[in-house]
């Protein structure tokens, strides 16, 4: 069981009378990718400033067994913020320099970490361009670099590729996974559920609080409360009598007999083999994909408020 | 203190003004600009000085003397005197800056070696430079005229008057670093708010007093090179001198500026905009400009203006740049007024210390 890189108990942030993130824990465990999901307003954001120590808060958060009151614990961390925030008016270089001074990176270090970066994000030709004069695309690839200039142990990501177009988008995913190989932990938010599926877990959120919690198909399980088969059979309504008396839940969904089960892939054949026993030779099989998007829905949709 | 980090921060906002222009602009022609108006309007071009004759000789040449005086605009012989002290006293008492003594035998001796005493009034040197060269001059044209010779001599009388331009100067140093002072610390600390990157680097190791430390320094060099170019005016264009010690001119200055400073911090701590802070900034500067006894001296100001004055810390700036500069002063006289701006002081930075402190850690981010 790996430790916990980043561990958050009890948390609760307010803005004076609004309670933005109300008593939510969860841990993010070391090397993995812990990706949050929720709509705008769902308390995303909040959360991530209080591990940076950005808002006060309530609860206890700590970061590889250190509270997060200490400055130090900064070092750990690189953190690029969702919107857009470097010193518009100095390089590409200069904004790098700057930060890796103030995160106290070794003056002999300093040129070749930069350079390293540089080349990754593919800035090196725009290395004394200032920054106000960059495209979008590329001010976020020196977010992301700046984020990383003093090797932190763990990257906190606030949307990093809200607004970016799908190839960069995919070269951001392709660049986080390369990371967390190296070792790093990454807590990461999203819009996209394409991306969350990258994800070794995923925490939900809504309205301040943490809907669900377990990587892709734990969620889309959860969302439903089982897995769905859905069958045809030549004689619908008997098959379903049969699958009822049988304890299945089940329902004529459209023109398929759903089945609510637990793990579809492992109880399919013997729902497959009760039918045939009763003469009821199954038409049709599958187990049907929920979408995390579906679970992703349900869960923040209305009647889980 | 991390001095690497406080000199990352440092050379980070000298870059970020100095790139944008318009701010650059306005910081460094508004006290040139200042300086220059106010010395042009209140020193004036050198024109119709009030002068006096005393005629002892009453010959031919000191009439040409005279005459070749008063066709010039430069000195306008306004009375005649008696004698040379009263003369004196007539310079002593503002009524006149220059006095012209031509004495008995003149129109006899300026064949060999006449004399012309001219007593000036030391307190306006300008006005005393300009004078004795015209009369040299004259003179000079005269004895190439005569084939003689004639000498002039110089006395200087002291007064303790002062020019408007002497008043002013000092009180143009205590606005300029009030107002820039305020504003370029308040809009520091906005411009990082309003682009997101103070968030960014509070989610960093580096400690306020680090950033403030860093900022600080900045904002120092800049509005000393201000300082610089207001004195270096003020010296040169309108013969504003200091009296008193330069060092204890520089450590006031530098003083007040730290005060300001921690002020402007203070106010764009609570300040949601970058415009904002700078409003307030200016309306504080405003405020104290009319207020801190800028024209005027503050027994001359009406008692309700003189009480509010006695609450603006840019009125006991001036005072001490004025005990300093104009009556040449040391910190024996002005410690009470040094006094309160030490007070002042360190109320701005602890206040601007705490404020920003609590800003950061209450967020306050959009
Ligand atoms: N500085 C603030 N003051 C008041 N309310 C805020 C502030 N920042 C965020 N909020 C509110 O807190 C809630 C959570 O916001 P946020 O954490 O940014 O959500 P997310 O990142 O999930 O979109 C939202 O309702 C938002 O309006
Ligand atoms: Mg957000």
């Amino acid at each position: 069981m790996p430790k916990a890189k980043l561990v958050i108990e009890n948390l609760t942030v307010r803005y004076g009378e609004f309670v933005a993130v109300n008593k939510l824990s969860f841990q993010v465990k070391e090397g993995e990718i812990l990706g949050m999901l929720g709509p705008n307003g769902a308390g995303k954001s909040t959360t991530i400033k209080a591990i940076l120590g950005l808002v006060s808060f309530e609860g206890r958060i700590e970061i590889a067994g250190e509270d997060v009151s200490s400055v130090e614990v900064r070092r750990k961390i690189g953190y690029m913020p969702q919107s857009f925030s470097l010193y518009q008016n100095l390089t590409v270089e200069e904004n790098m320099r700057f930060f890796a001074s103030i995160y106290g990176v070794e003056k002999s270090e300093m040129s070749r970490r930069m350079d390293e970066l540089l080349r990754i994000a593919e800035l090196e030709r725009w290395k004394d361009k200032l920054v106000k004069n960059l495209s979008g695309g590329m001010k976020q690839r020196l977010m992301l670099a700046c984020s990383m200039i003093h090797d932190p142990e763990m990257l906190i990501l606030d949307e990093p590729t809200a607004g970016v177009d799908p190839p960069l988008r995919r070269a951001f995913w392709e660049h986080f996974r390369d990371l967390n190989k190296e070792g790093k932990t990454i807590l990461v938010t999203t819009h996209y559920m394409d991306e969350a599926e990258n994800c070794h877990r995923l925490i939900v959120m809504r309205n301040g609080a943490k809907m669900a919690e377990g990587n892709a198909d734990e969620i889309k399980r959860r969302a439903l409360g089982g897995e769905l088969i859905l069958i045809d059979s030549i004689k619908k309504q008997e098959a379903l009598r049969i699958l009822k008396s049988f304890g299945f839940n089940s329902e004529v969904v459209e023109d398929k007999i759903a089945v609510l089960v637990e793990n579809s892939a492992k109880t399919l054949p013997s729902v497959v083999e009760i039918l045939r026993k009763h003469n009821l030779p199954v038409t049709y099989a599958e187990t049907k994909k929920l979408t995390l998007e579906d679970a992703f829905l349900k869960f923040i949709g209305g009647e889980n408020g | 203190m991390g001095n690497r980090e406080t000199l990352a921060v440092f050379v980070k906002e000298l870059k970020v003004v100095v790139r944008e222009k318009r701010l650059l602009a306005i910081l460094i022609m508004q006290p040139i600009i200042l300086i220059t108006v106010f010395g042009y309007a209140f020193s004036g071009e050198i024109k119709n000085v009030p002068a006096v004759i005393i005629d002892d000789d009453s010959s031919v040449a000191s009439k040409q003397i005279i005459s070749a005086i008063s066709s010039t605009e430069i000195l306008d012989l306004r009375y005649f005197a008696a004698t040379t002290s009263e003369a004196v006293e007539m310079i002593k008492r503002g009524d006149i800056q220059v006095a012209i003594h031509i004495p008995e035998g003149f129109a006899n001796d300026v064949l060999n070696k006449g004399k012309i005493e001219v007593f000036v009034d030391e307190s306006n040197f300008n006005v005393a430079i300009t004078a004795l060269n015209l009369i040299e001059r004259i003179s000079s044209s005269l004895s190439r005229e005569l084939n003689g010779g004639i000498s002039v001599e110089q006395r200087y009388i002291f007064t303790t008057k002062t020019r408007m331009i002497d008043f002013i100067a000092p009180a143009i140093i205590g606005v300029v670093i009030q107002m820039l002072g305020l504003i370029l610390s308040a809009s520091s600390i906005a411009r990082e708010r309003e682009e997101g990157t103070l968030e960014l680097i509070m989610a960093t190791p580096l400690r306020s007093v680090d950033l403030i430390a860093g900022k600080f320094l900045a904002i120092t060099g800049i509005i000393v090179v201000d300082i610089f170019n207001v004195m270096l005016i003020s010296h040169y264009l309108f013969n504003v001198e200091v009296r008193g010690s330069i060092l204890l001119l520089f450590a006031v200055q530098l003083l007040f500026l730290t005060g300001s400073i921690g002020l402007g911090l203070a106010i764009s701590a609570v300040s949601a905009t970058q415009l904002q802070g700078i409003q307030a900034s200016m309306l504080m500067a405003i405020v104290s400009i009319f207020l801190s006894g800028f024209f005027y001296p503050l027994e001359s100001m009406p008692e309700i203006a003189r009480l509010i004055a006695y609450f603006i810390p840019l009125t006991y700036a001036n005072i001490a740049f004025r005990n300093i500069m104009i009556k040449g002063n040391g910190l024996d006289v002005v410690y009470p007024y040094v006094g309160v701006l030490v007070f002042y002081t360190l109320l701005t930075t602890l206040l601007a210390t705490r404020l920003l402190r609590r800003k950061i850690s209450t967020g306050g981010g959009s």
